[in-house]
């Protein structure tokens, strides 16, 4: 059925970036189709890459290079693609066919620049491998770019099918597009950029989750269609207790957007990254997703009045769809961004002093001034209204089948992430809420390690200490020291990676002149860097939020191999390459044997080698 | 690869093998062992080789390369066969003098030197400053002891190959002195250094030059191994040799040796590379086996192994993993079939003989009796009337050796080296654990590679078949499941990412990595 008002036609070009069933599919172009039949514009900000790319194509000069612009789907390349081709003629691109050849002309002569935005529709296959032609376009493109010409191009592809590409090309191809495959990949993987000065990889996946976060954020939530809520008010729709309404105001608080602002943060420092697609299905799901709706998101029409009158706009709540508790977990776990924010088990880890406050707070005096202050507080009725009888029969110990067991513990977990996402910075400090997730450590490791370094600050010493006695722990096997002001670098007997490994190489000062123990920060978007120094070498590894997570886990005293396999592999594998990078080799003269006080220092103990 | 231009009869005496068949197939002799003896023995071997100078010189298969391992009996004694000394140190409250006097009395009463050693480690004061310090070494080698816990008697203890003086061989006691033995060293860790030995000469040549290392002398963890040594060099036993590998070529040679060499060049610290080569020479070992086994059923390569990355609940994928198995454990079997009807059977005089009319049963019976004497080396006295019975009786006999034998001992070099489990069912199957998914990494990825190139990579190399493109071609159709293999697919790539092996970048590419080559 046609949308009609306004208001109905946003919400159904708001619809098409959610996780409806035709979005798989939708490419920019089909978008820009839906905006133009209702006359609405399609969402839109400046691409954050945008500067990258046309800073490959100086008119002012003519050095122009050869891009690979790249990224998952939905990145925006093709629309990026567009843009450079107005930019440099002046001329709308005509998109035909995938692929479109210019020419420009810049103080530095004229160029020619052919641009291959859809890889699919360019691409021409006999017997399972691309065509001669095609074959033959990307040798002049290998030629551009590792000679010189006056001829350049732009690939605009997925990664997955800049792989599909490589592996379809004939067995004989020449050597030179063997060598544009080799660079392209190697570029790729290892997050790098230029390959000399005619080639550069943009891909669109290394732009920080953070800036993606804001730009969406603006590009959803500053749109003047959303006066709809007011003008269109009876409409059942826009009512102001449907969860439609009730999702906008509680999405379009400073609180809610910062709180996305961080989980972008934290996705970024935790090796992830958010596509502009994702995040646009997620915010466009929390807003319009319906456990109740067809394809579980609102669709505006009789089905959506109908849902409106049912009065369980809870069941729709903001905190809810944000995770995606509307959809099917099909349609979730397909998703990277649902697979990212279930990786943080929001809400799903118990916390003694929060649960006491969620459980008992109405009842007891004490915590009843923090219990209104932030659990009952719900400006926007948020809450699920059958909790409390859900709570009273838990607390009376009525609750005796497993099924009841098991949905109040769920919904439990729903209503930590409800004060999860509601809670001011204040709230959310005081009560430790990153504790209710898998990173307990995440605002020490954001406030504390990466914004200091940020701004071009050392972390604190009491995180650097605890960063080193986590290493110790971990690459010793022995209960050092939870104050550790060195880091020791020891091996084991048999192997660099024994569970004990008590013979000594080397110790690094944290207060050395050079510290031994450092934090360096990366370019924007990527996880810090810890440097350890000795031997008059470094050795290099990304801090990402689950290594840190883990070392101040170990730090605090959980054991290693038990808390995580994973992570204890991971730094095991981090030692070997240490060791074999710093060049630490035990003396041949005698071995220094490390034992551990009580009070957690170490005592070496030498074994001499040679008769004396 | 199974011509006759491509092999060299056995060179030694086949008097104490029950029949010569298997080892005519594979070599003399892949037998079960425990796992960690396969580098073990095959360290020793080459340390031996490296010792004389020649180290992976390329070999025969009618040569008998021979060597002589270590036996270190001090050291032995000292860690294995000691077991007072704590309590010595203890009851001797302090007194230094004390424990040394009542300990080297123990000793002397206590220990097995053979004939050429005196049970006397009074050298071992000079070198020790305290009792306690000789204590504490002693504490510190058993720490690596291989297979800690197994029951094996003092003698067939061993270390890890921390240095040369850590490598001997496997002995027991007769009389008053020592024999080897061939229950713990089967011989399989030689096979594999004699597989090694045929590859082309520039990989013998890379890893001659990647393993010395490990066998100077010079290094501290040798040097702590030799204070508990009198002589300056280990002791050792006679020249030893004897074992057969049949092939002067075949392609699991160069495969090994380029994995071997891989990993060797990783330049890893101390030891460590031995983490890795230990459950590779296992995996190439089986390779070999089936490899051969395939060519004697008139196939050429290996045969497709079906490999479950281990997944929650059963599955088309788990039932052909199952079903790939045990056909290649099958194979074995009829290999030895083909080998006696080519190589026994197809002979124009027996069959000359068994067609005679002229000659009774009895007389055929004795006829072929006598040629599987000839050509097999048959000890056993089959009974049978007729020369029908003698071969159904023959062929079961063979094969029966075959199980007990070889095919034991592949199964315990795949299961040993992670390639073949049981985990979480109850048959074997191929189920890589995450150790030989990690040596195969290593070994195989020098700079990124995309997870589904690496697939192919692993099924072209190894014909190991993981993710849905593979499997469409190899596994049968009742058995294959798009669905089923893309989810191993996941799961292998979900595995590898864990690990710190690959880099997901999106729902469509996943980068194959391996983080021990940032080596510069």
């Amino acid at each position: 059925m046609a949308a009609k008002t306004r208001g109905e036609k946003w919400i159904r070009l708001l619809r098409a970036y959610g996780p409806v069933a035709d979005n798989e599919a939708m490419q920019g172009e089909q978008v820009d189709g839906l905006a133009r039949t209702l006359g609405i514009p399609k969402l839109a900000f400046e691409h954050p890459a945008r500067k990258l790319l046309l800073d490959c194509f100086s008119l002012e000069t003519g050095a122009f290079r050869n891009v690979v612009l790249t990224g998952t789907a939905g990145e925006g390349k093709t629309s990026l693609c567009f843009e450079l081709v107005f930019q440099l003629t002046g001329n709308h691109a005509k998109g035909v066919g995938g692929v479109e050849e210019i020419r420009v002309e810049t103080k530095g002569g004229p160029r020619t620049l052919t641009l291959i935005y859809d890889v699919t529709g360019w691409r021409k296959r006999t017997n399972g491998h691309i065509s001669e032609g095609d074959v033959t376009l990307l040798e002049r493109m290998a030629r551009s770019t590792f000679d010189v010409g006056d001829e350049f191009f732009v690939l605009a592809v997925n990664d997955g099918q800049m792989h599909e590409l490589f592996r379809a090309l004939p067995p004989d191809v020449p050597q030179s597009i063997r060598k544009l495959e080799s660079s392209l990949i190697d570029l790729h993987a290892r997050h790098e950029c230029d390959f000399g000065d005619r080639l550069r990889l943009v891909n669109l996946s290394m732009v920080p989750s953070e800036r993606i976060m804001e730009l969406c954020l603006a590009a959803v939530l500053d749109r003047p269609e959303w006066t709809c809520l007011e003008e269109e008010s009876e409409n059942p729709l826009f009512s102001p207790s449907f969860s439609l309404a009730r999702n906008f105001r509680t999405l379009n608080t400073p609180q809610t957007r910062a709180k996305l602002m961080t989980l972008a943060r934290i996705a970024d420092v935790a090796g992830h990254h958010l596509p502009i697609r994702g995040v646009l299905c997620m915010l466009s799901n929390a807003l319009l997703g319906h456990p109740d709706a067809k394809d579980r998101v609102l669709r505006p029409g009789p089905e959506a009045n109908a849902l409106a009158k049912t009065g369980l706009a809870h069941r729709a709540a903001f905190h809810r769809n944000l995770f995606g508790e509307n959809l099917t977990a099909t349609n979730r776990r397909k998703r990277e961004i649902y697979r990212f924010l279930s990786m943080l088990h929001i809400g799903e880890e118990t916390t003694n002093d929060f649960d006491e406050l969620l459980v008992f707070g109405s009842r007891d005096q004490e915590l009843r001034p923090a219990y209104d202050e932030l659990v009952a507080a719900d400006q926007h009725q948020q809450r699920n209204p059958d909790f409390d009888t859900l709570l009273q029969r838990y607390i009376r110990g009525d609750i005796n089948s497993d099924d009841e067991t098991q949905m109040f513990l769920s919904e439990l977990a729903v209503e930590r992430r409800r004060i999860f996402i509601q809670a001011s910075p204040e709230q959310f400090l005081k009560s430790s809420l990153w504790k209710t997730t898998v990173f307990h450590h995440a605002r020490e490791f954001l406030d504390e390690v990466v914004a200091p370094i940020q701004a071009g600050k050392a972390p604190s010493r009491l995180h650097m200490r605890k960063l080193a006695t986590g290493l110790n722990r971990i690459w010793t096997g022995l209960l050092l020291s939870d104050h550790a002001n060195e880091i020791y670098l020891t091996t084991g007997l048999d192997l660099t990676t024994s569970a004990v490994s008590d013979i000594f190489l080397a110790q690094l000062e944290l207060d050395s002149e050079l510290p031994g123990l450092e934090v360096v920060p990366k370019e924007a978007g990527s996880a810090p860097e810890v440097v350890l120094r000795t031997n008059g070498r470094e050795f290099r590894f990304a801090l990402t939020l689950p290594r840190f997570e883990f070392l101040c886990r170990v730090a605090d005293g959980a054991m290693p191999s038990s808390f995580s396999r994973e992570s204890c592999a991971d730094f095991m594998s981090l030692k070997q390459r240490c060791l074999r990078d710093l060049k630490l080799r035990a003396s041949t003269r005698s071995l220094q044997l490390i034992d551990v006080h009580g009070s957690g220092t170490i005592q070496r103990m030498p074994i001499h080698l040679v008769e004396q | 690869m199974i011509s006759l231009t491509n092999t060299e009869p056995y060179f030694g005496s086949k008097d104490r093998n029950e029949a010569w068949v298997a080892e005519a197939i594979w070599g003399h002799r892949v037998e079960r062992q425990p796992f960690s003896a396969l580098l073990l023995e095959f360290l020793g071997m080459a340390e031996g080789m490296y010792r004389e100078g020649k180290l992976l010189e390329k070999t025969q298969p009618g040569d008998n390369p021979t060597y002589a391992a270590n036996r270190c009996l001090q050291l032995r004694n000292l860690l294995f066969n000691n077991p007072r000394m704590e309590e010595i140190l203890r009851n001797a409250q302090g007194s230094d003098e004390e424990a040394w006097a009542t300990w080297l009395q123990v000793m002397r009463d206590n220990a097995s030197l053979g004939d050429r050693l005196a049970a006397d480690f009074s050298y071992l004061r000079k070198r020790f400053d305290s009792f306690g310090e000789l204590v504490s070494v002693v504490r510190l080698l058993r720490r690596i002891t291989a297979d800690p816990g197994s029951e094996r008697s003092w003698t067939m203890q061993f270390l890890f190959p921390i240095g040369p003086a850590a490598l001997y061989e496997a002995i027991y006691e007769k009389g008053d002195g020592f024999e080897q033995t061939r229950r713990v060293f089967t011989r399989t860790g030689e096979i594999a250094y004699l597989m090694l030995s045929r590859a082309a000469e520039p990989l013998r040549a890379k890893i001659r030059e990647r393993l010395a290392p490990s066998f100077d002398p010079n290094t501290s963890r040798n040097r702590l191994v030799m204070r508990l040594i009198s002589s300056s060099e280990p002791d050792r036993g006679e020249m030893k040799g004897g074992t057969y590998l049949p092939y002067k070529t075949h392609p699991a040679f160069n495969r090994m040796a380029e994995d071997v060499a891989a990993i060797l060049s990783l330049n890893l610290p101390d030891q460590d590379s031995f983490q890795y080569l230990q459950p590779l020479l296992g995996f190439h070992i089986y390779l070999y086996g089936i490899e051969t086994a395939n060519a004697w059923l008139g196939n050429k390569g290996l045969p497709p192994m079906t490999a479950e990355i281990l997944a929650p609940r059963s599955d088309l994928v788990r039932k052909a993993a199952v079903a790939s198995y045990l056909q290649n454990d099958g194979i074995g079997m009829l290999a030895v079939s083909k080998f006696l009807d080519a190589t026994v059977f197809s002979d124009a005089q027996l069959q000359e003989k068994l067609a005679d009319e002229s000659l009774d049963d009895l007389a055929k019976k004795e006829y072929l009796a006598e040629h599987l004497v000839r050509t097999v080396s048959l000890k056993k006295n089959l009974d049978a009337n007729d020369p029908r019975r003698l071969a159904e009786m023959f062929y079961s006999f063979a094969t029966r050796l075959y199980r007990n034998g070889t095919g034991d001992g592949l199964t315990a070099l795949a299961t040993g080296c992670g390639l073949v489990s049981k985990r979480g069912t109850n048959r074997y199957r191929y189920a890589p654990t995450d150790e030989l998914l990690r040596a195969l990494v290593f070994a195989n990825v020098t700079s990124p590679v995309e997870e589904s190139a690496f697939l192919r990579h692993l099924y072209s190399r190894y014909h190991l078949v993981i993710g849905p493109a593979e499997a469409k071609d190899d596994v049968l159709s009742y058995l294959f499941d798009e669905t089923d293999f893309k989810k191993n697919r996941d799961r292998f790539g979900r595995h590898l990412v864990g690990m710190g092996l690959a880099r997901r970048m999106s729902d469509a590419c996943t980068y194959v990595l391996n983080p021990m080559e940032s080596f510069t």
